[in-house]
C-alpha cells in the first residue's frame, strides 16, 4: 500500500487546501450572535435605557453596585437576559440537532421532533398536568423532567421498534418516529378532551414558549446541549461520510448503525431537554440548517458549528419580535419563526438555483 | 487474497448464492460473468459482507471477513458498487478523499497527505481536472471515475467492482479496463469485477468465472470459459466466439437469427 | 402539527356578543308560522333563527354550564334530564347524566328525548344536527355582560315557566350588584391590578365579560392598551406595569408568584395582595357571577369589604 501513495504523491503535490473552506464564517456567526444577544437584552416591552441595561449587566457580572433601580435590576437580570440566553440555547440546540437528524437520515425533511421528541414531551406532560402533578417541586421544575422523560421514552421506543436483526433503516425509523407521534398526540387530544379544564395549560405548552424563562431552566438545558454538540461535533467528517448511500457509508469504513445510534441520541437528549422546559418551537431545527447549507455548502464540520450559531441568533430575533411586537403582549414565538424564517428561507431558496439540499 | 468457499445466501428464502468456491490472487484481474440476476452482485456484495451468509467461508488472505470489523473490512477490501452516487453539494475531491475514511482515527480530520492521496487516484482514473466540480454536476461516467476513484483512495489490496464500465462509452471503458490491469500488474492489487460485455472481460481480465443461477459454472481463462456452448447454456444465446492474433482475447458476438 | 383543543379559546375567544333575545310571551305576530298549535313562547336565536314552542319543556339536555345553573337556580332543575359533564354546580356527584358540549354526540344527546336542548357553541354543526332530528334546539351564545345574564335568566325563566322566581333571582342578584357598586361609589381611581388566567400570563382586556366585571369595580386593567381581547403579556411587561393586586384564577398559588424570577418588587407580592379566585365564578355567566363580582371585589378592596 506504501507504493500508491508514493505515486500518488508525486502525481498531486499541487494540490493542498481543503476546497471552500471559508474559516471566517465561524467568528463571522459568533459575532452576529453576540449582536443579537446585546440587542435582544436592550430591547423590550419595558422601557428601560441602554445604559441601564448595560449597568445592571455589568453590576451583576462584576459583583459591584451600579445604582440601578430595582425594577429595572429585575426585569434585565432575572427576566430578560435569562430569556433571550434561553431563546440562544434552545434555538442553537434545537438547530444543531436538527441538522444531525437531517445527516443521519439524509432527508431534508427530518427535524429534532422527527422520532417523537416533541410529541412524546407533550404527552408526557400533558399527562403530569392531567395528574394534577405539582408543577414545581422545590424549586426545581418537575414538569421539564417528566417531559424530558417522555421524549426519551418515545425516542427510544421508535428506535427499538424499528430494529430488526440489530439494524434499524432510515425509513423504517422514520415510519416509527411518525406512528410514535401520532400515538402520543391522540393520546394529548383524549386528555385534553377529558380534561377539559386543564387544556389551556396544555394548549399553552403545546404553543411553545418562552414567557416564563428563569436563569434554572438554562440550568437544565445546558449539560445536555453542551455533551450532545461535543459529540455530534465530533462526528461532523462521519457525518459527510454518511451522505453516502448507507451501503457504500460501510463500505469505505463507517460503522454505519452505530455512528446512527450514537448520533441520533445525543441529538434526541438535547432537543428533549429543550423541548421539555420551552414546549414545541417549530421551524428552528428545520429551516436554519438547511439556510446554513445553502449559504456554506454541505460539509457538516462548518455546518453544525455554524447551525448552533446561526439557530441561536435567530430564535433570539424571533423571540425579541415576539415579546415587542404587540407590546404589552406576546406574539407565540413559533408564529415569528415561520412568518420571519420562510421568506427569508425562500430568498435563500431561489438566490442560490444550484440547490443542495 | 480472496477465498470464497462453498457460499451461500438468499433474499428472504430465496436461494441466491449456491456454493460458490472461488479464488482471486494479489495481482490478478477476475471478471465476473453471467447473465442478469444470475447472483454477480449478490457475490460480491457477500464477499464484503453487505449481506447476511446462509453458509460458507469468506477469506482475506487467512482472515474470516466475518471477524473483521467495519473499519479492518474497508481497510482491506474497497467497492465500486453499481449506479453509485457521491452526495450532493461536494466537490469530487472531497467525495475522494472520504474513502480514507477506515484509515483515519475515528474523530481524526483528513490531513494535506489525504488530499494529495484523493488528488492522485482522481489523476490515475484521467480526470485530475473535476477535482474542484460539484459531483452533481458531473456526468454519470465521470462520477462513476468519481467513485473509482475514491476506491483507489481507500488503498485496499482487494477491489471489487460492480459493473465498473456501465456507463462509459467504448473509449472510457478500454481507460477504465487498461487502469485496473496497470493496478493489479503494478501494486500487486487483487481485482474481482462483474463485466456485462463479454468481450471487455476477455480483453482485459486474467481470468473469468462465469456464472448461472447462483453458481460458478465455468472459470479459467477468457478462452476457455467463453465458448460457443457455454454462452448458449448460460445465455440461451447462440454466439460466434472469434479468436484473431491481433485480438488480446477472443470476441463473442452474436449470431443474426437468420443465418 | 398538532390538532389542537379549541374549547379553551373558544371559551375565551369567542366575541361574546349578546345574545338577541327577544321575549314575547303569547305574541300574536308570532303564531304566524305554527298556525295549527298555539305558540307559547317565540325566541330569536344566536343564528338568527326563531323557536317557537308551544308548551314549556319538560325534558331539557343543557350544553351550557351557566344555563344549567340558572335553570337550577330558579327551581327548575327538575325538567333537567341531561347536562354538560363540565357542570359542577349545583350539581355535585354527578347527579344528573352527563352529555358533551366540547364533542357533542347527536345521538347521545337524542337518546334522552329531550324537547328542548341548550347549546351556547356550535361544536361541529351540533345545532343543525339536532334540528335535522326534529329535536328543539335554543342557541344562545354566552352573555358578555351582567345585564346579558339577567336578560338570559329571564329568558330561561320564561322557558320553563318559572318567571316569578326568574324575576325574584334577578331583583336578589341586582341588589346584591348595586351594593358592590355602592362600596366603590367614592372610588375615583382603583387599584392597578393583573387578571391571570394561565401560567404563561394570559389575561383580560376590558372589553371582555371578566373584564367588565372590573371595570364596574373602577380597576385599572394592567393589559389596558393590548392588541387582543385575551392577551399573553410579556413578564417584563407586568412587572414593569407593577400590579398592586394580583388576581389568579388559573390554579396557581399564591405564594408561587412571588417565586417567579423578578416579580419578588412587584407591589402585589410585597404587600401580599394576591387573590386565587374560583375561574367558574368570575367567568360562568350564570347566578354566581355576582359572587365572584363580590371576591373580586373584596381582593381589590379589602379594607372595605
Amino acid at each position: 500500500m506504501a507504493e500508491i501513495a508514493d505515486t500518488v504523491t508525486a502525481a498531486g503535490e499541487r494540490s493542498l487546501p481543503r476546497p471552500g473552506f471559508r474559516p471566517a464564517a465561524v467568528p463571522l456567526a459568533a459575532a452576529l450572535l453576540l449582536a443579537c444577544v446585546v440587542l435582544g437584552t436592550s430591547v423590550g416591552p419595558a422601557a428601560i435605557a441602554p445604559d441601564e441595561v448595560l449597568r445592571v449587566v455589568l453590576g451583576h457580572v462584576l459583583g459591584l453596585d451600579l445604582a440601578v433601580g430595582p425594577v429595572a435590576d429585575s426585569i434585565v437580570w432575572q427576566i430578560r437576559l435569562p430569556r433571550v440566553l434561553l431563546a440562544g440555547l434552545v434555538g442553537g440546540t434545537l438547530a444543531f440537532s436538527g441538522a444531525a437528524y437531517q445527516g443521519v437520515f439524509r432527508n431534508p425533511l427530518a427535524d429534532p421532533y422527527l422520532l417523537g421528541v416533541a410529541s412524546g414531551a407533550g404527552f408526557a406532560e400533558t399527562a403530569a398536568i392531567v395528574a394534577g402533578l405539582p408543577l414545581v417541586f422545590a424549586g426545581f421544575s418537575l414538569l421539564s423532567l417528566v417531559g424530558f422523560a417522555g421524549a426519551v421514552a418515545s425516542v427510544l421506543l421508535a428506535y427499538s421498534i424499528a430494529r430488526v436483526a440489530g439494524r434499524a433503516s432510515s425509513t423504517t425509523l422514520i415510519l416509527a418516529g411518525v406512528a410514535v407521534s401520532a400515538i402520543n398526540v391522540a393520546g394529548i387530544s383524549y386528555l385534553m378532551i377529558v380534561s377539559n379544564e386543564n387544556s389551556l395549560e396544555i394548549l399553552n405548552w403545546l404553543l411553545g414558549g418562552l414567557n416564563s424563562s428563569a436563569w434554572s431552566d438554562l440550568r437544565f438545558i445546558l449539560p445536555y446541549s453542551l455533551a450532545a454538540g461535543l459529540i455530534i461535533s465530533l462526528h461532523g467528517r462521519l457525518l459527510n461520510v454518511l451522505q453516502l448511500p448507507e451501503l457504500e457509508a460501510r463500505q469505505v469504513g463507517v460503522d454505519v448503525e452505530r455512528t446512527r445510534v450514537v448520533l441520533l441520541l445525543a441529538a434526541s437528549l438535547a432537543a428533549a431537554a429543550a423541548v421539555a422546559v420551552t414546549g414545541v418551537i417549530g421551524f428552528v431545527g428545520l429551516i436554519v440548517p438547511h439556510a446554513v447549507r445553502l449559504l456554506v455548502g454541505p460539509d457538516y464540520r462548518r455546518l453544525l458549528p455554524l447551525s448552533a450559531l446561526g439557530g441561536a441568533s435567530f430564535l433570539i430575533v424571533a423571540d425579541l419580535i415576539a415579546r415587542t411586537v404587540v407590546s404589552p403582549g406576546e406574539v407565540p414565538v413559533g408564529v415569528v419563526t415561520a412568518f420571519v424564517g420562510g421568506p427569508f428561507f425562500l430568498y435563500l431558496l431561489r438566490r442560490r438555483r444550484r440547490l443542495t439540499i | 487474497m480472496l477465498s470464497v468457499r462453498d457460499l451461500h445466501a438468499a433474499y428472504d428464502e430465496r436461494p441466491v448464492l449456491r456454493g460458490v468456491d472461488l479464488d482471486v490472487g494479489a495481482g490478478e484481474v477476475v471478471g465476473l460473468v453471467g447473465p442478469n440476476g444470475c447472483g454477480k452482485t449478490t457475490l460480491l456484495r457477500a464477499i464484503n459482507r453487505s449481506l447476511p451468509l446462509k453458509g460458507g467461508r469468506v477469506c482475506l488472505d487467512e482472515a474470516d471477513v466475518t471477524a473483521l470489523s467495519v473499519r479492518e473490512l474497508a481497510r482491506r477490501v474497497a467497492v465500486v458498487p453499481q449506479n453509485a452516487e457521491p452526495p450532493a453539494g461536494f466537490s469530487a475531491l472531497e467525495a475522494v478523499v472520504m474513502g480514507r475514511t477506515a484509515h483515519l482515527g475515528f474523530f481524526a480530520q483528513e490531513g494535506a497527505a489525504d488530499y494529495r492521496l484523493a488528488a492522485a487516484a482522481l489523476a490515475m482514473v484521467g480526470v485530475a481536472d473535476l477535482r474542484d466540480r460539484r459531483v452533481e454536476e458531473l456526468s454519470g461516467g465521470e462520477r462513476q471515475k468519481v467513485v473509482i476513484a475514491r476506491a483507489l483512495a481507500q488503498e485496499a489490496p482487494l477491489l471489487l467492482l460492480d459493473e465498473p464500465t456501465a456507463n462509459l462509452d467504448i473509449g472510457q471503458q478500454v481507460a477504465v479496463a487498461r487502469l485496473l490491469r496497470e493496478l493489479a500488474a503494478a501494486k500487486g492489487f487483487a481485482v474481482l469485477a462483474a463485466i456485462h460485455d463479454l468481450t471487455l472481460a476477455s480483453f482485459y481480465c486474467d481470468r473469468l468465472a462465469l456464472m448461472a443461477e447462483g453458481q460458478i459454472v465455468a472459470s479459467g481463462a477468457p478462452a476457455a470459459v467463453l465458448t460457443r456452448e457455454n454462452i448458449a447454456r448460460v445465455y440461451g444465446l447462440d454466439a460466434v466466439v472469434l479468436r484473431r492474433p491481433f485480438l488480446a482475447g477472443p470476441a463473442v458476438l452474436p449470431l443474426s437469427e437468420e443465418v | 402539527m398538532l390538532r389542537l383543543n379549541e374549547r379553551p379559546f373558544r371559551k375565551r375567544l369567542l366575541p361574546l356578543l349578546a345574545a338577541l333575545l327577544l321575549v314575547s310571551a303569547c305574541s300574536a305576530g308570532a303564531a304566524e308560522e305554527g298556525a295549527a298549535t298555539p305558540v307559547a313562547i317565540s325566541i330569536s336565536q344566536s343564528d338568527g333563527r326563531l323557536l317557537e314552542l308551544a308548551a314549556p319543556p319538560e325534558r331539557i339536555v343543557s350544553l351550557a354550564s351557566h344555563a344549567t345553573e340558572i335553570i337550577c337556580a330558579i327551581g327548575a332543575g327538575d325538567r333537567l334530564v341531561a347536562v354538560d359533564r363540565h357542570a359542577n354546580c349545583p350539581l355535585e356527584g354527578g347527579s344528573k347524566p352527563a352529555v358533551d358540549s366540547f364533542q357533542p354526540s347527536i345521538e347521545a344527546i337524542v337518546a334522552f328525548e329531550p324537547d328542548l336542548v341548550y347549546v351556547f357553541s356550535d361544536q361541529g354543526g351540533v345545532v343543525e344536527g339536532l334540528r335535522q332530528t326534529g329535536t328543539p334546539v335554543l342557541y344562545l351564545k354566552s352573555p358578555a355582560t351582567l345585564a346579558g345574564v339577567f336578560e338570559n335568566i329571564a329568558l330561561l325563566g320564561e322557558v320553563t315557566d318559572r318567571a316569578p322566581a326568574a324575576r325574584a333571582l334577578i331583583a336578589a342578584l341586582e341588589e346584591r350588584r348595586d351594593a358592590v357598586r355602592l362600596r366603590v361609589e367614592d372610588v375615583a381611581q382603583g387599584p392597578r391590578f393583573f387578571h391571570e388566567i394561565s401560567p404563561d400570563y394570559y389575561t383580560v382586556r376590558g372589553d371582555t365579560f371578566a373584564g367588565g366585571l372590573y371595570t364596574l369595580l373602577k380597576g385599572e386593567n394592567v393589559a389596558a392598551g393590548s392588541a387582543s381581547t385575551y392577551p399573553q403579556l410579556s413578564a417584563e411587561a407586568i412587572v414593569e406595569r407593577d400590579p398592586e393586586v394580583i388576581i389568579l384564577v388559573d390554579g396557581v398559588e399564591a405564594a408561587a408568584v412571588g417565586e417567579r424570577p423578578g416579580w419578588g418588587g412587584v407591589s402585589a407580592v410585597r404587600d401580599g395582595r394576591i387573590c386565587e379566585v374560583d375561574p367558574d365564578l368570575v367567568s360562568r355567566p350564570g347566578p354566581r357571577i355576582i359572587d365572584g363580582l363580590e371576591a373580586l371585589a373584596d381582593c381589590l378592596y379589602p379594607e372595605a369589604g
